[in-house]
């Protein structure tokens, strides 16, 4: 039974994912909420439909982040590691879909939920004023853990991925569209149309600036991430704020590239 | 209430609606408000001098003609002693010309009217914006060399932007909505598909060829240009047109996924339409023929957003008003600004929530009709010159009620801004 996710497949083929968060006003990754996503898509996986919208059906917006007690609850770095490892898990899952895969996200799309958006193929985001990105985790003493600090890196290039995620601050739909985090915004009115005729033409997914590209490269990380230290000491200290850095760190480190940011955060969480 | 005067319709004539092609077309708004004036008084037994008065709807009016009544009157050869004034309730503004008409006529003010409306939007003017101005100001308070060296130093590409008041007068200022895109809202609201809305604006056409062929629109009056160029007919019909052609436009709203088409939405034209107005006492003096009779025009107003859904409240409460059904209304117009605002209003007419929560009309009317609804063709295919269209409903809808001796008829418009018109006419044989 899965109270938080409703799957509607229409006749064209295409899958609706529905998160409606039980006993919530607005939708959280709970574990209870990611072991039924992860069902979920098994049953995808299962029988492939043409395409997958995943959408939220609270009024407030998409998915507001995960639930803090994921963490809480688990005293030890490893409980941590492991509910991190597994999240990874479930959205490499999404992410290796057959389909193509569309988040269609209006209202608050925070931290995780974010994070679980960039794991599809596109995104597409309500052009209204209550549609807010962000990766606030920066200013919570941690950084985008599950997996989105990576994606956003290979979406937008390193820079203005990495200026999102250590701002910390939430954009609207038409900024995230111009910063690439977004293929496109539509008013509510066609949100719907656009997310099925995006999945209809499928066309290749965004690619950051070519020039962005190169900046990823191991011996470019090493010149900018002095760069990005210097410039995030400007605006807090180091000593009160480890989070950026650490983040920036992480990113420096080559062989990091494909996995996730976990080791760093597990550590900053233990300390 | 004191019983009113009966507001009878002698006569009627319209331009051909001219087709807007990017660049000011070769009429003024006068200039077709006098083609249409002409020769519909020449028709008649009395002198233009003999009219109390002119009222003409137009929405925008050249710099020259701002009370275009007047300019239109004085150049029909009305006289000096004929009082002529404009109205303006955007896209309904030739139906307000005839109400205004209809109740001075019924109250005993006046006894011969001549009233319509007129527009040429391809005329409508393109500004210059507030900067420029200040520029320009400061520009002339500089005398000196340096001072007006330094002022056109300061001059940058803003501001030359200039502003093209046909965009911003389709743009509701309150919500912020294009008119399409209160279309789109409403295709989404009623769950109207693009093929229905391809599929209503070929039947426009189709029947507007119909009507063409058995020469039905004998309202309209042939103009010359400047260039001895003839204009006979309604330059917006297309003939070859078909589902394929429609539903390869692209939107051009809520672009790119949007549903509301050129192909799908009234056309930008130039046109006028003007009818003659009388009291019992003005048809029996000038021994002028009758065509139908005013019986009563209902306004009203909703949320500027849903502005298309404006006939749906006018025509309710006017039938409730004169407590008729649907089913006496043997022709109805709808003005097709949008093929999926005229298909939102035969959606929202039939359901029964929307009319009693936003209408307030308890009893569920008769759905209208669909093979009673803009015979020969509206807004989609003719084309819509904002001013005039009220004006062209009416004239032709008296004209349909007479070729299939019929007698009741609804005239209906949304109007920009969230409101809706509906006229209620009857045939006098």
């Amino acid at each position: 039974m899965k109270k938080h996710w409703k799957l509607e497949r229409t006749s064209d083929g295409v899958a609706w994912l529905h998160f409606d968060h039980a006993d919530s006003p607005v939708n959280i990754l709970s574990t209870e909420a990611f072991e039924q996503f992860d069902g979920i898509l098994a049953e995808i996986e299962a029988d492939p439909p043409k395409g997958l919208i995943i959408l939220s059906d609270k009024k407030s917006g998409f998915i507001a982040g995960a639930d803090v007690k994921n963490f809480r609850k688990a005293q030890q770095p490893d409980q941590v590691e492991a509910h991190i490892h597994q999240v990874h898990r479930i959205f490499q899952r999404l992410e290796d879909l057959a389909c193509p895969t569309l988040a269609l996200i209006h209202g608050f799309c925070l931290g995780g939920g974010l994070e679980l958006a960039l794991a599809c193929d596109y995104r597409i985001a309500r052009d209204d004023e209550g549609t807010r990105l962000s990766f606030p985790e920066v200013r919570l003493g941690i950084f985008p853990g599950y997996g989105g600090s990576v994606r956003s890196i290979r979406l937008l290039g390193p820079v203005p991925a990495m200026k999102f995620m250590l701002g910390g601050r939430s954009i609207s739909g038409r900024s995230a569209k111009r910063l690439g985090l977004v293929d496109q915004t539509a008013p509510e009115r066609q949100l719907k149309h656009a997310a099925a005729q995006l999945l209809n033409s499928a066309p290749p997914p965004h690619q950051p600036a070519s020039w962005q590209k190169l900046l990823n490269i191991a011996p470019a990380r090493q010149l900018l991430a002095p760069i990005l230290h210097r410039a995030t000491a400007k605006k807090v200290r180091k000593a009160h704020y480890p989070a950026p850095f650490a983040l920036i760190d992480h990113w420096r480190v080559p062989g990091e590239t494909s996995r996730p940011c976990l080791p760093v955060r597990r550590q900053i969480w233990a300390s | 209430m004191e019983e009113k005067r009966p507001v009878y319709i002698v006569d009627g004539s319209r331009t051909p609606f001219i087709k807007m092609k990017g660049y000011p077309g070769p009429f003024q708004a006068s200039d077709l408000a006098v083609a249409a004036g002409r020769p519909l008084l020449a028709r008649h037994n009395f002198s233009p001098a003999q009219l109390d008065e002119v009222i003409l709807g137009c929405v925008s009016s050249g710099p020259d003609e701002v009370n275009i009544a007047r300019v239109a009157a004085l150049r029909i050869g009305c006289g000096d002693r004929v009082p002529a004034w404009t109205v303006q309730r955007n896209c309904a503004s030739g139906l307000q010309a005839l109400d205004s008409a209809a109740q001075n006529i019924a109250t005993g003010r006046s006894d011969l009217v001549l009233a319509g409306g007129t527009e040429a939007m391809s005329h409508h003017p393109v500004l210059i914006n507030d900067r420029m101005l200040n520029w320009l100001a400061q520009w002339n308070r500089a005398k000196s060399f340096t001072a007006r060296s330094r002022q056109l130093a300061a001059l940058r590409p803003h501001h030359f932007q200039l502003i093209i008041a046909l965009l911003r007068g389709l743009t509701d200022p309150i919500v912020g909505l294009s008119m399409g895109q209160t279309a789109e809202k409403l295709a989404w609201r009623f769950n109207i598909s693009r093929e229905a809305m391809d599929a209503f604006a070929l039947l426009s056409h189709q029947h507007l060829a119909q009507a063409v062929n058995d020469k039905r629109l004998n309202e309209i009056e042939p103009i010359f240009d400047s260039k001895g160029n003839l204009y006979e007919t309604d330059e917006g019909l297309r003939i070859d047109s078909d589902m394929e052609k429609l539903a390869r436009l692209r939107a051009v709203f809520d672009r790119p996924v949007g549903k509301v088409t050129a192909g799908n939405s009234a056309q930008v034209t130039d046109g006028a339409a003007l009818l003659l107005l009388a009291s019992e006492g003005a048809v029996e003096q000038h021994h002028l023929p009758v065509l139908g009779r005013i019986i009563d025009t209902e306004w009203s107003a909703l949320d500027p957003s849903q502005m298309g859904l404006g006939p749906v409240h006018a025509m309710a409460r006017l039938l409730r008003r004169r407590n008729l059904e649907s089913e006496a209304i043997d022709y109805w117009e709808i003005n097709e600004a949008f093929a999926a605002q005229v298909l939102a209003c035969l959606a929202a007419w039939k359901d029964a929530d929307y009319m009693q929560d936003r209408v307030g009309i308890d009893r569920p009317l008769a759905p209208i009709p669909r093979d009673r609804l803009n015979v020969d063709g509206g807004a989609i295919s003719i084309g819509h010159p904002v001013g005039a269209s009220g004006a062209r409903l009416v004239l032709h809808l008296i004209k349909t009620l007479h070729q299939n001796n019929a007698q009741t008829g609804v005239a209906s418009l949304c109007i920009g801004g969230g409101q809706g018109g509906a006229m209620l006419v009857e045939a006098v044989k």
